[in-house]
């Protein structure tokens, strides 16, 4: 057992999103199902004190209204799938410009089947995310982001901390009400708080991303202004390309010339705007986050599991059963097991440092 | 390849000279369609088909139909209700990439005479008296109103003559027995005449041709329904178990951490 220590942000973001990509990988409601599982698992075993470890469910409720709203969708707008019909309801026939669109009808089992398929995808998605942003502080990621993506200062800094502090001001906003004697539970307690969470989360974010601003974030030292705006555009056009990418290499679909050529082309701009600000800047951290054996088994097991999902891909289609015929869905070993071995984490990932423990080793050491 | 087609005329001929209700007259609330299938890309063959189908059939419906009659197996969708195949068409895959564009069976109206594609959804479209309906396997398509339409024109010749003097009593048990029932019988017309616009000297043959498909079809249907069902939902049980694990163990760390 090691010392109670924050495992680096970065392997915790590796191992998610490879479960995330797993998710776009199928649509078989038994392996998602597992997914949510295994995050939650790993999330309850691993998380912090933090305020915003407690986001997961956050995310797990979000991931319901997906799933509510994609199945409404199907219902009222959705193509009308043929199959076993359960419940018609009034059709409206649209002019011939909107005849790709239909609007009511009969309501199928397998038209539904396909849906709840599709939102559960999303809601799995939505379920790594929220574990990656409970599982490590988002100080920390910003930290250990690469030096070139400083030029992107207040966007990445928006990108990596609005969701965590969005669940900061949504506990405040629902403090703030019990305070005041509301309710802080219903339909009309959640619509009145939307609002100032999302302002409060995104006006927390961006004063964060201004005060690292003020302290020197994102500054290129000697460089002159025409390097330096070489090398934000070549940011830029590097952001947008291994965007493009990393889209091709999730969704399976795509085509060839997305995948890893444009994150091949992203990566090289990425580089050249290093070579473009004249690697003038020297830069110091401050007690650094170490990746040693934790962070490679965390890492590694995201990682397994998305090439378990590559190979069952490859072996056979179980893993998008088919909705039309219906079918039982079947259960791709492969897929199983590399799911267990992204629970890994929950065993070798070192427990993270709580208040107790902080104060006990301080102690120690005194 | 001489044989197959010969066996196709010989069937389709007997096929033809059978009575049947697309020849007949219609009692009220029936229309006559004729759906035209191309797969002589996939390597199958192209068929036009006579229909008399309840009013207000969609043209998705009328594919099933067509399926039906012919017994070719049922049409496979995609979970988006893309339509993935015909008749088997292909085994397994749907709308895949293929040189620069989809394989994807292509969806056609004749609206005046001439294949027009069809912008409308097969989903929501009713087809109405005398319409012709096509669907052409294409290779390489980009998915827009340039891809090739089905070989066989759409010409209301593909409809065969209406018998004279046909009892309209005929039909009558039929309509009773409810609208599902209401075309029991259909025509298969053989068209060597086809407009092969972008294949000249190719002989579209009739449906006949399709019938090794159909069995591979079938084939393959009964070996998933040999595929021990009972193992895949022992396997769901087994995987839903490890979940539940997990979510109590879950449920126990939050406790005890509170």
């Amino acid at each position: 057992m090691t010392a109670p220590r924050l495992l680096h942000p970065g392997a915790w973001w590796l191992w998610a999103v490879g479960l995330a990509a797993c998710a776009l990988r199928t649509t078989n409601p038994v392996l998602l199902c597992l997914i949510i599982a295994v995050t939650g698992w790993v999330v309850v075993s691993r998380r912090t004190d933090v305020p915003w470890s407690r986001s997961f469910a956050s995310f797990l409720r979000l991931g319901l209204i997906v799933i509510a709203v994609r199945l409404v969708f199907q219902i009222l707008f959705g193509v009308r799938i043929p199959g076993t019909t359960l419940f018609s309801i009034p059709e409206v026939t649209l002019p011939s410009w909107a005849a790709g669109v239909s609007l009511g009808g009969p309501v199928t089992l397998e038209s539904l089947m396909a849906a709840l398929y599709q939102g559960l995808r999303l809601a799995t998605v939505l379920a790594c995310f929220g574990a990656a942003t409970s599982l490590c502080s988002p100080y920390r990621m910003l930290r250990a982001l690469p030096t070139v993506l400083y030029e992107a200062g207040v966007a990445v800094t928006v990108a990596f901390t609005f969701a965590p502090q969005a669940i900061v001001a949504s506990r405040q906003v629902r403090e703030a009400r019990r305070l005041r004697g509301r309710s802080d539970r219903g339909f009309r307690a959640w619509s009145a708080s939307a609002l100032p969470v999302l302002e409060g989360a995104l006006d927390r974010a961006v004063a964060l991303a201004a005060s690292m601003d003020s302290r020197g974030y994102g500054r290129r030292g000697g460089a002159s202004v025409s390097q330096r705006r070489r090398s934000v555009g070549l940011v830029l056009a590097g952001l947008v390309a291994i965007a493009i990418g990393s889209y091709g290499l999730l969704d399976p679909g795509a085509p060839t010339m997305f995948r890893i050529p444009a994150l091949a082309v992203g990566v090289a701009a990425l580089v050249g705007s290093l070579a473009a600000s004249g690697r003038s800047t020297e830069r110091t951290r401050y007690r650094p986050d170490p990746w040693v054996k934790p962070e490679w088994i965390v890492s590694l097991a995201g990682l397994i599991a998305l090439a378990s999902f590559v190979l069952a891909g490859r072996i056979s289609d179980a893993l998008t059963p088919s909705t039309n015929p219906l079918e039982v869905p079947a259960v791709p070993l492969v897929a199983v097991v590399g799911l267990l071995v992204a629970t890994l984490p929950s065993w070798f990932a070192p427990t993270p440092p709580t208040l107790a423990t902080v104060s006990t080793s301080m102690a120690v050491a005194a | 390849m001489f044989v197959i087609a010969l066996a196709g005329l010989i069937v389709t001929t007997s096929a033809r000279a059978e009575a049947s209700s697309c020849s007949g007259p219609l009692s009220g609330g029936e229309i006559r369609v004729v759906i035209v299938v191309d797969a002589t890309d996939f390597g199958g063959g192209s068929s036009a088909t006579c229909l008399v189908v309840p009013t207000g059939t969609t043209g998705s419906q009328l594919l099933a139909r067509r399926s039906a009659e012919l017994g070719t197996g049922s049409v496979r969708y995609g979970s988006s209700g893309l339509l993935c195949a015909i008749d088997g068409m292909p085994a397994t895959g749907c709308g895949d990439h293929n040189a620069g564009g989809f394989d994807y069976w292509g969806y056609f109206n004749a609206p005046s005479g001439s294949w027009a594609y069809g912008n409308i959804n097969p989903f929501t479209r009713r087809v109405s008296d005398g319409d012709i309906e096509g669907w052409r396997y294409v290779r390489g398509g980009k998915g827009s109103a340039q891809d090739p339409p089905p070989r066989i024109a759409p010409s209301q010749s593909l409809f065969p003559v209406l018998a004279p003097n046909v009892p309209a009593v005929v039909e009558q048990p039929a309509v009773a027995s409810g609208t599902a029932s209401l075309s029991s019988s259909s025509t298969t017309i053989d068209v060597d005449r086809g407009a092969t616009s972008d294949s000249p000297g190719v002989v579209s043959m009739a449906t006949t041709t399709l019938e090794p498909v159909a069995f591979e079809g079938i084939a393959l249907a009964s070996s998933r329904a040999s595929d021990p069902i009972i193992g895949r939902w022992f396997a769901i049980a087994a995987v839903f178990f490890l979940i539940a694990m997990m979510a109590g163990g879950a449920w126990i760390q939050t406790r005890r951490s509170r």
